[in-house]
């Protein structure tokens, strides 16, 4: 069923896959929707594993009693059908799908990522943009310095970006700010002996 | 195994946050991938094609009603300064038309998108917002990639099909499900982030507005010292709330309203500033050195000020006591409101 987001109501059938837009029946909200053969498969996606006939059948490593129908394509361990999970066309297991969570080698199943780039540009820019806070900068530019080279090779976006773009521009203006301190520091302490 | 990063194709839109963060959604071969970043990190949904059961977009008015507001404001906010810029009060004119110019860039940047909507996946477990979809020229860019791509995983439902699709869906259990009867559907809290620093924030923000407002007729430096630290703890508490409510399930408002109260708060200290280092300038024949390196010498200095008396510093701290009291309490509303759901 497909509902309207607003109310909850099922919306008009007359307008499906049409690219117009037409009015819920309760709320009057204007809906465009498309339809796919998903919505209609009544296929239940359910797979039960068939128990171990022949004692000479290779069984599953997690469930001896059932037969086991594929090996898992990152272990090696026997798998019956409930054990399989099939993620961009390979067969793996529960243990290696959760070590692959946990090691972030499977990107498929990451839901968050700290853009380290972000913060060492930010960290750089932000006396610069925000300049009656420059003297911040003695704290984040050291600090974007850092962030910049010890995080050179850690993984940035999943999606294409200019990671290495942004640490060089993050360097850069924070070596910069570095030497302006030093010149600061020279200027005062040299003045201060004459 | 892993999905090469140069696979993703960047569906077009692209929602900015009010003030840090944005939305943006990327097509892969196989799956949709919608991001919310929050400026350091990034949140990942995916909606594999296989599973997406129907996309719905529904028309709102929020850019209409946004736009005019914007427009009723701009020209106010103009006409206000015009009228007070000869004299004394210039200095407040000039910041009135900052404002509107900044309303101004944001109107024509946004005026051209035409109308507002909101684009629904729905899934057999899920009915999701793509929230980088949020206008109809972005829209129709959008769909004529995303609809092929499903297309060409699930195949095509149309004539006959698509009859027969219609029938299934809606008439299989004797009339039962008609167009119009509403259904219930069970509410997914998400859950993960802290609330805390919302329920200390608001508060907060509006207490921050009333020490201002005070400040007007009562000056005494110990006060000015408290309400100076407040205010910065103010800031802090707001900007560690919008950081982190990514995964704290709180609707839209909630968020924009924390981000509204971190904002304000930022441009009150920067005026406040800006007000400091012009002060010193213009003071610079009265005070000593001395006064000027050392925040409790100032705050006896600001303790001497009339306010009362200088009418542009008058409406700068009475605009900027009612912004931080009105978002303030309109966040706190809109916090218990969202958490009553």
């Amino acid at each position: 069923m497909i509902y309207c987001p607003k109310c909850n109501a099922l919306i008009q059938t007359a307008g499906l896959n049409s690219g117009s837009f037409l009015p819920c029946p309760v709320c009057q909200t204007q809906n465009q929707t498309w339809l796919f053969p998903e919505a209609v498969n009544d296929t239940e996606a359910v797979r039960e594993s068939e128990n171990l006939m022949i004692r000479d059948d290779a069984g599953c490593f997690y469930h001896p009693t059932k037969q086991a129908v594929i090996a898992c394509d990152a272990c090696g361990r026997f798998l019956c059908a409930l054990c399989d999970v099939e993620m961009d066309g390979e067969h793996i297991c529960f243990s290696c799908m959760s070590a692959g969570k946990e090691k972030k080698t499977i990107k498929n199943l990451e839901n968050s990522r700290f853009l380290y780039d972000a913060l060492a540009v930010r960290l750089a820019l932000f006396p610069v943009v925000l300049f009656p806070f420059w003297f911040f900068s003695l704290i984040t530019a050291p600090a974007g310095l850092y962030i910049s080279i010890r995080h050179w090779n850690s993984m940035s976006s999943i999606v294409p970006r200019r990671k290495k773009l942004r640490f060089v521009v993050a360097i850069l203006v924070s070596a910069m700010q570095i030497a302006a301190w030093g010149v600061l520091v020279y200027f005062f302490v040299s003045n201060k002996w004459d | 195994m892993a999905q090469d990063p140069e696979t993703y194709i960047k569906l077009p839109g692209k929602r900015r946050r009010i003030i840090v963060g944005r939305d943006t959604a990327y097509l892969s071969p196989d799956h949709l991938l919608t991001i919310e970043s929050s400026g350091f990190s990034e949140q990942y949904k995916r909606y594999y094609f296989k599973d997406i059961q129907a996309i719905n977009i529904i028309k709102t008015r929020k850019a209409t009603i946004t736009n005019s507001i914007l427009l009723v404001l701009m020209i106010g906010l103009s006409v206000w300064g015009a009228f007070l810029y000869p004299g004394e009060m210039a200095p407040l004119s000039v910041f009135l038309w900052i404002i509107s110019a900044v309303m101004l860039v944001y109107f024509i940047m946004n005026a051209p998108q035409g109308a507002s909507c909101e684009v629904w996946i729905h899934t057999r477990v899920q009915k999701e917002k793509i929230p980088s979809l949020y206008a109809s020229r972005i829209v129709n860019k959008a769909m004529k990639i995303l609809v092929p791509a499903i297309e060409k995983v699930q195949g095509t439902l149309g004539g006959e099909n698509l009859k027969n699709a219609r029938n299934k869906l809606y008439f299989k259990k004797d009339d039962q499900f008609t167009p119009g009867t509403r259904v219930k559907i069970p509410r997914v809290q998400q859950t993960g982030g802290s609330l805390i620093w919302h329920r200390i924030s608001f508060p907060m923000t509006m207490i921050s507005g009333a020490l201002i407002a005070v400040a007007i007729v009562y000056r005494p430096p110990l006060f000015l010292a408290f309400a100076s630290i407040w205010m910065l703890s103010g800031f802090a508490v707001a900007v560690v709330a919008g950081a982190v409510q990514t995964r704290t399930g709180l609707s839209g408002t909630v968020k924009a309203a924390t981000w509204a109260s971190a904002g304000a708060y930022l441009v009150i200290l920067v005026i406040g500033y800006v007000e400091t280092v012009v002060g010193w300038v213009t003071m610079a024949s009265e005070l000593d050195p001395f006064q000027t390196q050392n925040q409790w010498e100032m705050f006896k200095v600001y303790s001497k000020m009339d306010v009362l008396g200088t009418p542009w510093m008058f409406w700068l701290n009475t605009v900027q006591a009612s912004i931080l009291m009105m978002i303030g309490a309109a966040g706190l509303f809109l916090f218990y409101k969202d958490q009553n759901r």
